[in-house]
C-alpha cells in the first residue's frame, strides 16, 4: 500500500487483479445491476489509486478496507437511484445446461430470489452479502458496516427470516442434505467465497 | 467451550448453516452440538435450505473487469506539500537516493528550528535591552530634578 501511495503502477495492477471481481461481486449484490457494479468497481479503486495513504493496516484488512469504500459508494449510489434494476438475469444469467422448460423454471426461481434480495431493506441486504457472498468474518463487516457484532448478528437475522418467509413457497419438504461432522470440519473451513474469512 | 442449543439456533439465524461463516471461536462448540443433539440437527437442515438457495443466485463472471479497471487512466494526485519539496529539492532522476536523503533532510530540521528560535531570542534580547536602558534613564532624570527640587528649598 505504501508502494500504491508513491504512485507504484504495478502493485496497483497486482491489487486490482486479486480484489477486482470480488469488489464487483459485491456491488452487484447490493445493486442487482452490472454496469452500476463495474462503476462501483471503478471507482473503488480509483479511491484506492488516490487514496491509499489512508489505510491503516492495523485496523482493517486491504480486503475489508475495499469492501468499506464500495459500501459507502453503494449506499450513495442507492439513495441517488432508489430504482435500483433486477431484471438483468433474465438476459445475461441463462445456464446454457438446461433446457428450456427447466431454464424457464431456474430463471422464475432466480428471478423470485433476486427480487426478494433486493426487497430487503439496504443494511439488512448489505450485511447478508457481506457475511453469505463475499465471505467476510463478522468482526470484519461490523467493521464495514459500523455496527457491534451484536447488532450485525440481528440485522442478519432479520434479513434471513424476511428472506425465508418471501421464499416460503418455494420450500419442497424432504430435501435434507447430510449435516457437517467435527471430523468434516476442516473441509469446510477450507472453502471460502470470492472475499477473505478475517 | 460448550454452547448452548438457544446460540446455536441464533448462529444459524444469523449466518446459516455453513460452518465456514460461524464465528471462529464458536465453530467447534457449534459442531460438537450439531454431532450430539438431534435437535440442533434439525434446526441446522432447516437452516441448509436457505443457504442452498442463495448459493443459487447467479452472478455476472465479470470477465473483463480487471481490465477494464486497469485501462482506464488514473488520475493525477495531490501531492504532499513535503513530496513537493523534496521534488524541487531533487530531480526526479535523482529519486532513489531518497531513502538516504529523507533522514538527513529530516535530521536537519531541529537544526532548523534551532537557528529560527535563537534568532528570535536575540530579537527579544535586543528589544529588552533598549527598553530597560531607556527606562534606566528616565528614572536617573527624575532622580536627579528631585534632588534638585531639594536643593533649591534647602537653599
Amino acid at each position: 500500500m505504501t508502494a500504491i501511495a508513491d504512485g507504484d503502477q504495478r502493485v496497483y495492477a497486482d491489487t486490482v487483479r486479486q480484489h477486482g471481481r470480488a469488489i464487483g461481486f459485491y456491488a452487484f449484490r447490493i445493486l442487482g445491476s452490472q454496469d452500476s457494479a463495474e462503476d462501483i468497481a471503478q471507482e473503488t479503486f480509483l479511491r484506492l489509486w488516490t487514496h491509499a495513504d489512508r489505510w491503516q493496516s492495523d485496523k482493517a484488512s486491504l480486503s475489508t478496507w475495499l469492501h468499506r469504500i464500495a459500501h459507502n459508494l453503494c449506499i450513495d449510489m442507492m439513495r441517488k437511484d432508489k430504482s435500483s434494476k433486477t431484471d438483468e438475469y433474465e438476459d445475461e444469467m441463462a445456464d446454457p445446461r438446461l433446457g428450456a422448460e427447466q431454464q424457464q423454471e431456474s430463471d422464475d426461481r432466480h428471478q423470485r430470489l433476486q427480487s426478494a434480495l433486493m426487497m430487503l431493506p439496504e443494511r439488512q441486504r448489505s450485511a447478508l452479502v457481506l457475511t453469505h457472498y463475499q465471505g467476510l468474518g463478522n468482526q470484519a463487516v461490523a467493521s464495514i458496516m459500523d455496527l457491534s457484532v451484536d447488532a450485525l448478528e440481528s440485522l442478519l437475522a432479520r434479513s434471513r427470516r424476511a428472506l425465508r418467509s418471501a421464499l416460503a413457497d418455494l420450500q419442497e419438504p424432504g430435501i435434507v442434505k447430510k449435516k457437517p461432522t467435527q471430523s468434516g470440519k476442516d473441509k469446510l473451513a477450507g472453502q471460502s467465497g470470492p472475499g477473505e474469512q478475517t | 467451550m460448550t454452547i448452548s442449543l438457544q446460540r446455536f439456533e441464533q448462529l444459524l439465524d444469523a449466518y446459516g448453516a455453513s460452518p465456514q461463516r460461524w464465528p471462529d471461536h464458536e465453530r467447534a462448540a457449534a459442531l460438537q452440538l450439531l454431532e450430539q443433539s438431534s435437535s440442533a440437527a434439525d434446526l441446522w437442515q432447516s437452516a441448509q435450505w436457505l443457504d442452498q438457495q442463495l448459493d443459487q443466485l447467479p452472478a455476472p463472471d465479470f470477465m473483463y473487469l480487471n481490465t477494464t479497471l486497469l485501462t482506464g487512466p488514473l488520475p493525477a494526485r495531490r501531492k504532499k506539500w513535503t513530496d513537493q519539496l523534496l521534488e524541487w529539492l531533487m530531480p526526479a532522476q535523482a529519486r532513489s537516493a531518497a531513502v538516504f536523503w529523507r533522514p538527513a533532510a529530516l535530521a536537519c530540521v531541529p537544526l532548523m528550528m534551532g537557528l529560527a528560535v535563537g534568532n528570535q531570542l536575540e530579537i527579544f534580547s535586543d528589544v529588552d535591552t533598549t527598553d530597560l536602558y531607556s527606562v534606566d534613564m528616565e528614572e536617573t532624570e527624575l532622580e536627579l530634578i528631585s534632588l534638585a527640587d531639594y536643593s533649591e528649598i534647602l537653599q
